[in-house]
């Protein structure tokens, strides 16, 4: 039996992208049980996008929280037995779900990754500095049981970027099992040309970086 | 004898390598290997001075001050160090134009030596080779806030569970 998912789509300023992102949701093999769909509050007509799609997707408006903020609606929105996440501007190919259900199946994992492919928002292939075709616990490459978040909680909203490694961090300390599957997942749309930090960002990665190191040493459950 | 020159000078592999001090402890991160890396106490005076370009000479001087350790000794320490750093690409010979920045380490006296240790992880490495550090656009999507930056959440205090509006299947 094909247990149910929940897909949640966050968005943020995506027009030109979300469509896309929707479009290969609902042209998954193994096709979802819910598709909730949260724009976090843009500027640019997204919402109109997401609910021209009519009653096939739960379209949430709410106000900007941030992506973890967008993706904790999603969650405690969502009804299914697995969670899958996608950004409003990357893709799944058509056989991405039914790939990681099978290996969930088959390992009875928690939590289920694949592949990701990175391609630049033009379509090209990146360059050298953009890694692709990696296994990587990226959301929108993971399926990941519903119940694992009644224990670790959601994403936490203070951070900008990251959040997803300190969840990860959270529910691998929790002892919740992971899988790999072979298969590429997930086309994540690369935008910035250049190799480029901001403050936010190296602020909150030693943040998480500091987290999962405590974590390692001593055990603690934050 | 050290490999390296009392006058060589090396500065921190930015961008790729980014750090972070506190509470004792630096974090140093290589974007382009996934790898984060820590270190503490005569491995932090080390790294300390090659964020400032000081000369090996003068990190090797400073050791001997700041810890109970003969001159050989600290010599070697800071070769060693240095080679490790430069093994995992987290520094390099600094630019001409490099500016030393002598950062004066506060100390009550010379403190008991322990060799300076880099600790290696990887366990974060599939995250951290995708980080969006490679992808920033000033036009769309996150991480740009509308919002203000929240203040970060304590790390000490436990995340608020997340109550499903429906009931779990």
């Amino acid at each position: 039996m094909t247990p149910s998912i929940s897909v949640i789509v966050t968005c943020y300023n995506y027009v030109n992208f979300v469509g896309a992102a929707i479009e290969s949701i609902l042209g998954q093999s193994c096709a979802p049980d819910q598709i909730i769909a949260v724009d976090d509050g843009s500027r640019d007509g997204s919402l109109s996008v997401l609910s021209s799609f009519g009653p096939r997707v739960e379209a949430i408006h709410q106000k900007n929280r941030g992506a973890a903020g967008a993706l904790n609606t999603g969650i405690a929105r969502a009804t299914s037995d697995y969670l899958a996440f996608l950004d409003g501007d990357d893709v799944w190919p058509p056989s991405s779900l039914a790939d990681r259900v099978a290996v969930a199946r088959a390992t009875g994992a928690d939590i289920v990754y694949g592949v990701v492919r990175q391609v630049m928002k033009d379509g090209e292939t990146p360059d050298a500095r953009h890694p692709t075709d990696l296994p990587a616990r990226m959301l929108g490459a993971m399926l990941i049981r519903r119940r694992c978040f009644d224990v670790t909680g959601g994403f936490d909203e203070s951070l900008r970027t990251l959040y997803s490694i300190d969840w990860n961090s959270r529910a691998e300390q929790l002892g919740f099992q992971n899988a790999i599957c072979p298969d590429i997942v997930l086309l994540r749309r690369i935008h910035g040309q250049n190799l480029t930090s901001n403050v936010d960002q190296d602020q909150d990665r030693m943040i998480v970086l500091r987290r999962a190191l405590k974590r390692k040493r001593e055990g603690v459950l934050t | 004898m050290s490999v390296f020159s009392d006058v060589a000078r090396f500065e921190p592999n930015a961008p790729l390598v980014v750090s972070e001090t506190a509470e004792g402890e630096t974090i140093i991160l290589h974007h382009g290997t996934g790898t984060y890396f820590s270190t503490t106490g005569s491995g932090l005076m080390i790294w300390e001075a090659v964020g400032g370009a000081v000369n090996v000479a003068s990190i090797v001087d400073r050791m001997s001050k700041v810890y109970q350790v003969t001159p050989q000794i600290a010599q070697e320490a800071v070769s060693s160090f240095l080679q490790t750093l430069a093994d995992h690409d987290l520094i390099r010979a600094a630019s001409a134009e490099a500016i030393v920045q002598d950062i004066e380490m506060a100390s009550a006296g010379p403190m008991a030596f322990a060799e300076p240790v880099l600790e290696v992880h990887t366990d974060l490495a599939d995250f951290l080779l995708l980080d969006p550090i490679h992808d920033v656009d000033t036009a769309v999507g996150w991480p740009q806030p509308a919002a203000p930056r929240p203040k970060p959440r304590d790390p000490a205090a436990p995340l608020k569970a997340i109550q499903p509006e429906k009931p779990l299947r």
